[in-house]
């Protein structure tokens, strides 16, 4: 089968059949969104604060249970926030996947915070990469002196309540595109203003202004 | 791109045991030399997988292995593991 390599960019490639994946009511692939991720990487601020890991590097995350051996095969966490695509897959081993949405994880609180365009489709799978990603976390915190802060057992997601409705059957992969198209230059601008121990109520009103009007201007919801 | 067939004396080091696991733990071996381009162990293992090579995703040290990568250029050591992931695609809840 004829799959040109259509678009390299550093080490992120996309194939013809890649890029057929954002065509009008076509489901996004995940070789799209890691094309996102290392695009983003390329226009961050440097030291970069935020990354957006590829949903390979997350479903690894999720399918490994010894903390250490996640250690070595994940990237190292040295960015204030994460930005982790999930899959309803990664709740359920073995199952297809079919609904894209995405965490929104604070390294330095241990917040997580999810934007799921068709709620509470993604919530268990929501929960599976918090649980992951705080655990690994909370044992580097733990190993540097720091104590408080979420741990496996208290997690909590914070479902982001006013993303408007994905009111199609295709766009939660374009949600997820234009939420850490948007996160990164939000976050970044407001990076001296969200101190771990005083933030919340920013980072809350940066989710709302995200969730309120940068989406809602960035994808074309039909109206009804 | 010399195919030079000819037989050389080879040290054992120039092959390396890697392991390839997939996210349910399955677990597959290669024997591949260090400048083989690790698309070819892709290929082989989709193949052996049943699955189109180009759903099979790689990576190593918490990165996607691209299709020039070699297990020299990784820096890649005896028995390291590769974690195989497969596409997966998203548009609405099922």
């Amino acid at each position: 089968m004829d799959d040109t390599l259509t678009l390299s960019y550093r080490d992120a490639y996309l194939r013809r059949s890649d890029l057929a994946t954002i065509e009008p009511d076509e489901w996004v692939g995940d070789n799209l969104l890691s094309f996102h991720s290392t695009w983003l990487h390329s226009t961050a601020a440097a030291p970069a604060s935020i990354a957006m890991w590829p949903p390979a590097i997350v479903e690894l995350l999720v399918s490994i249970d010894d903390p250490q051996e996640a250690k070595q095969v994940l990237p190292p966490i040295d960015q204030r926030w994460l930005c982790l695509p999930v899959s309803d897959r990664y709740g359920r081993v073995g199952s297809d996947a079919s609904h894209w949405s995405l965490l929104l994880f604070d390294t330095a609180t241990r917040r997580c915070i999810h934007f799921d365009s068709l709620p509470p489709a993604n919530r268990a799978a929501a929960d599976s990469v918090a649980r992951a990603i705080v655990d690994i976390v909370a044992r580097d915190h733990r190993s540097q002196g720091r104590v408080g802060g979420a741990t496996t057992a208290n997690t909590v997601v914070d479902q982001v309540e006013t993303l408007p409705r994905q009111n199609n059957g295709s766009d939660c992969g374009v949600y997820v595109l234009a939420l850490t198209h948007s996160l990164q230059p939000l976050l970044e601008a407001n990076l001296a203003n969200l101190h771990p121990d005083t933030s919340p109520n920013i980072l809350d009103n940066v989710v709302d202004d995200l969730a309120t009007r940068w989406i809602p201007e960035r994808i074309r919801l039909n109206s009804k | 791109m010399s195919d030079s067939e000819q037989p050389q004396p080879k040290p054992e080091n120039e092959q390396l045991n890697i392991k390839v696991k997939d996210a349910n733990g399955n677990e597959v071996f290669f024997k591949v030399k260090k400048n083989t381009r690790l698309s070819k162990l892709k290929m082989a293992y989709a193949d052996k997988m049943g699955k189109p090579v180009n759903s099979v995703r790689f990576i190593f040290d918490g990165q996607r292995i691209g299709d020039d990568d070699t297990a020299e250029s990784l820096g890649m050591e005896d028995s390291d593991e590769i974690d195989a992931m497969i596409e997966q695609t998203g548009g609405a809840c099922a």
